[in-house]
């Protein structure tokens, strides 16, 4: 008896082990959209987190959406087939500067936020992709926001966004894609080098001008 | 007042002349024209709940070299255009809209839901041309209840109820019934357009009530820049954000355009 149980704890590990094998087989639909509202939660408690300064809250904003938007697979499909031709340190320094330029478009923008509701409406689930539908509600208007995703493990990921019904990715790639043919990758890199140095300097600025109220909670954000 | 109502479309008339002088700067936007008419100013609430969403189309190989979106043979053009619309919203239709947003708002969304109403005519005509049935009812339901019950237009009592209507116009028409996009076209005042949709936008023109009513092209431009004046004050700096953020804004706002359009011809 005694030793049947020790056999059963022993096995438990191998147990285990075979569990979490299965569990990427189970996620099933709900489970993008779930992670999906968990971030955007996440990121709305940030927002109204009167008490973070400035600095530690756009580190936490950065760390929780390049938690959920894989910037490399954008990266990727950004490129498309220029990604097949460019070098290794050429896509590294593309994945880091479209990473950061992307950040700093549109930190500053979530930081407009003001109590408006985000609303998952819809997730349709094909193999390791599903589109989530999302809506930001104003006071106005909807605006719908779908956001693609793709399997990892257990996790999902967001490999594009489509902002009433303009996919990021792709209007990316179409003026990318010019700027190579003109100007080749290196050209591509210098140009967003450029343009990360300038939103970040604009942002600066804006940070300058009430530096008191970047640290001060009951200032509205804007 | 008598000549006023003789003809039905009277009314209207006065009813678009108030609105008009509402806006305060009838002159300036004269000038101004029409700008942007392509931005998307009323581009939420539509879609009919996307039936006819397809997964191939939304999990294509995103390695596929599908090309560009919409074809561009006369950039330089094109870019002259943009640039031309560029100046003119900076140093004339964004500095009368900053003055006029003291109107206050409430106003200026009553201003814009009345112009909103008033094309809802067109937006039906397209939806029956599409042999979209459940959007032309929906969008004759919209504009019978917002005429009466919503005071000409000004409040969008329908808003809420799940009923979109349609955001049709004749440039979908067109391709619903096959035809493409066809070249890009920046057109001065007008904004992002193509050679199928300046020609929908001259169709839609003729059976606009604005132009019904006044019969006159150059009220129809007066009209047009005070509505631009309003839906511009409404926006929250869409152009800005884009110049901002874009490594190259004219082909930003050139491939969104054609995505928007392939996706309201898929709606």
């Amino acid at each position: 008896m005694i030793r049947q149980d020790t056999r059963n704890i022993k096995r438990w590990p191998a147990y285990c082990l075979a569990f979490s094998l299965i569990l990427p087989a189970w996620a099933h639909a709900g489970d993008a959209s779930q992670l999906l509202q968990q971030s955007i939660d996440q990121i709305i408690v940030l927002l109204k987190d009167k008490t973070l300064d400035r600095t530690d809250r756009r580190a936490r904003m950065k760390s929780l959406i390049e938690k959920r938007f894989d910037f490399k697979v954008m990266s990727r499909f950004t490129l498309a087939l220029d990604w097949r031709k460019a070098t290794p340190t050429e896509r590294d320094s593309f994945v880091q500067r479209f990473t950061r330029m992307v950040e700093a478009s549109y930190l500053g923008r979530l930081e407009q936020y003001n109590g408006q509701k985000v609303e998952i409406r819809d997730e349709r689930l094909r193999g390791d992709k599903a589109v989530v539908n999302t809506a930001i509600v104003t006071q106005n208007v909807d605006i719908p926001i779908n956001y693609k995703m793709r399997r990892e493990g257990n996790d999902w990921r967001i490999y594009d966004v489509q902002i009433e019904g303009v996919s990021l990715v792709r209007n990316y790639r179409d003026s990318y894609r010019t700027i190579i043919k003109n100007e080749g990758m290196s050209g591509l890199l210098t140009r967003m080098e450029k343009k990360i140095a300038e939103l970040e300097k604009e942002d600066e600025a804006k940070t300058d001008k009430s530096p008191i109220a970047s640290n001060k909670g009951d200032e509205p954000l804007n | 007042m008598t000549m006023v109502l003789r003809r039905p479309w009277a009314i209207c008339r006065v009813l678009v002349i108030g609105a008009m002088l509402l806006t305060l700067l009838p002159g300036l936007s004269y000038a101004a024209g029409a700008s942007e008419k392509g931005a998307p100013a009323d581009v939420a609430g539509s879609s009919e709940g996307d039936p006819v969403l397809s997964f191939e189309d939304e999990f294509a190989d995103e390695f596929a070299d599908e090309g560009p979106i919409i074809s561009d043979p006369i950039e330089p053009f094109n870019r002259a255009m943009f640039w031309f619309n560029d100046r003119l919203y900076f140093y004339l239709l964004k500095p009368v809209a900053r003055a006029y947003r003291t109107v206050p708002e409430g106003a200026r969304t009553s201003i814009a839901n009345f112009f909103r109403n008033i094309h809802s005519p067109v937006r039906a005509l397209n939806a029956l041309l599409q042999l979209r049935i459940k959007a032309t009812v929906e969008e004759v339901w919209k504009f019978s209840v917002n005429s009466t019950v919503g005071v000409f237009g000004l409040f969008d009592v329908t808003k809420g109820t799940g009923i979109d209507g349609a955001d049709k116009d004749f440039g979908q028409t067109l391709g619903y019934y096959g035809i493409g996009q066809g070249p890009y076209l920046v057109l001065p005042f007008l904004g992002p357009s193509s050679l199928r949709d300046g020609v929908g936008k001259v169709a839609d023109g003729y059976v606009d009530p604005i132009y019904v009513a006044t019969e006159r092209t150059t009220d129809v431009i007066l009209i047009t820049g005070a509505e631009t004046i309003n839906t511009l004050s409404l926006d929250k700096d869409t152009y800005e954000g884009i110049k901002r953020d874009a490594l190259d804004p004219y082909s930003f706002i050139k491939n969104a355009y054609g995505q928007m359009r392939e996706n309201k011809v898929k709606h």
